[in-house]
């Protein structure tokens, strides 16, 4: 009887251990941040600082650039609704013999396919401001992140309606004029704006037509958007316009 | 005479009674009148102060404002990063400032400083090739800068109240997109080769900042005196 007791005694504790263990698992946290050599593992939730102390920065680092981004399962679903709704609408214009827009829309199916999407986290790196500034030194929530450094990108990238799409060389001091050749652009694309998203993630809408061009400077690293014209679309296809806009913008950006 | 009185009595409560409509405090009120009347003056350290620092430390003059003290914070990939009272940084390569952070018109990045004459020192500046970089703004990128340097007569300077012999050399600098010009001043101590002062202007109509470099003096002196 007393060496039941004390099996039963021995099961009770390593029940409660056991629980106690799940508790603390569940309480610690859980981040992974991916880098280009090494992916770094937390297990309580880091600051900024801790995770740019472990990346390979030196004085050619351009921090303006740098960019974190976390893994999501929603942007992925996103992605996916988004190509399926431009092959719906491929089909519809297949249907009416519209056949430039239908190109138009094949040709961006086949670069958004090529997009690598994660959440871009709204968030200024830059080690010395993280190690002067507590507001810059957040602490990074649980997930999957992945953290882009480099030195100063030597690109700008046409993205969304336009007719090449290979990364165009960061002009001097170049304004958005300078990076338009003519007929540039696909059927149903916008002729009077253009959006520039910088590598800080910021988006700003350029004129470009004759009576509203803009002088804007896009910095070295830039997406230069040429997003459907207004109306362009049937009416129940509107909606991609802007989710052409929302998903450049968590676009992974790779020189 | 009353009148007058009278006058001067009434111009002050309307004066006070200005400064407190655009204060919500009478504690907000008290420290705009102590700021309006607070002149800031320099800086001004001796030199036991900057050898016993633990830190080192620079002299920053913003255009023509009241010099104020910063220290270095960190030293890596031959950048020295200087921290002021209120955490703006300046980050300077062999004396020459390629970043700034909370500044006006904020300097984000300058290409190519691996070729800047100044690391060469001051008896190769004025033989070294013209310097061609880029340097992005907050407000647009990839301007370019191309620079070269003349030297000029040499000059007394005062640091840390002693005066040292110095080499002044000019530095011309050309903005290719707006096709204008400027030029900065280097002053190297004569003895050590050290620089000791530059005033630069980060582009055209800009910004002027004047660095004074105290600690490699010090040390430079300290070690003669012991020798």
């Amino acid at each position: 009887m007393a060496r039941m007791l004390t099996q039963g005694m021995q099961l009770f504790c390593l029940f409660i251990l056991l629980i106690c263990g799940a508790v603390q698992a569940q309480s610690n946290s859980k981040v992974e941040v991916r880098l280009p050599q090494k992916t770094l593992h937390f297990e309580t939730n880091p600051r900024l600082l801790d995770v740019l102390r472990y990346t390979e920065h030196d004085h050619t680092t351009y921090w303006p650039a740098a960019t974190l981004y976390r893994d999501s399962s929603d942007l992925q679903q996103r992605h996916q609704q988004f190509l399926a709704d431009l092959a719906e609408l491929r089909a519809y214009y297949l249907a009416r013999e519209q056949q430039s827009k239908a190109n138009a829309i094949h040709l961006l199916l086949l670069q958004v396919r090529q997009w690598q999407l994660a959440e871009r986290i709204e968030l200024v790196i830059d080690i010395d401001r993280a190690r002067t500034k507590i507001q810059y030194n957040p602490m990074l929530d649980d997930g999957i992140y992945q953290l882009q450094l480099s030195s100063r990108p030597r690109f700008v990238f046409p993205v969304g309606l336009y007719r090449e799409t290979a990364p165009l060389l960061h002009r001097r001091a170049g304004t958005v004029q300078d990076y338009l050749v003519s007929s540039y652009r696909l059927a149903l694309a916008d002729r009077s704006r253009l959006l520039v998203i910088q590598p800080d993630g910021s988006m700003h809408t350029v004129g470009v037509a004759y009576w509203n061009r803009e002088a804007f400077e896009p910095k070295p690293g830039a997406q230069l958007l040429v997003p459907f014209a207004e109306r362009a679309l049937p009416r129940r296809f509107r909606h991609l316009n802007q989710t052409l806009v929302e998903l450049a913008v968590h676009r992974v950006v790779i020189e | 005479m009353v009148f007058m009185f009278f006058f001067r009595c009434l111009a002050s409560l309307y004066l006070l009674f200005w400064l407190a409509a655009c204060s919500g405090t009478p504690g907000i009120l008290y420290s705009d009148i102590k700021t309006a009347f607070n002149v800031p003056k320099d800086v001004e350290l001796s030199f036991e102060q900057v050898k016993d620092s633990p830190y080192d430390i620079l002299y920053l003059r913003i255009n023509d404002q009241a010099r104020i003290s910063m220290v270095l914070a960190f030293l890596e990939h031959g950048q020295h990063k200087w921290v002021s009272a209120d955490s703006a940084l300046l980050i300077v390569e062999q004396g020459r400032v390629v970043r700034t952070q909370d500044f006006p018109a904020e300097l984000l990045y300058t290409t190519n400083t691996a070729q800047d004459p100044l690391r060469l020192g001051p008896d190769q500046l004025v033989s070294a090739a013209p310097w061609l970089r880029l340097t992005d703004w907050r407000s647009g990128s990839g301007y370019a800068v191309q620079s070269y340097f003349t030297e000029q007569e040499p000059e007394l300077l005062e640091v840390l109240q002693r005066q040292r012999q110095v080499r002044v050399f000019t530095e011309h600098v050309a903005f290719d997109k707006q096709n204008t010009s400027f030029t900065n001043t280097f002053w190297f101590d004569a003895a050590s080769g050290l620089l000791l002062k530059s005033r630069q202007q980060l582009f055209p109509g800009g910004t002027i900042l004047e660095l004074t470099h105290l600690s490699p003096l010090v040390r430079y002196i300290t070690t003669e005196e012991t020798l």
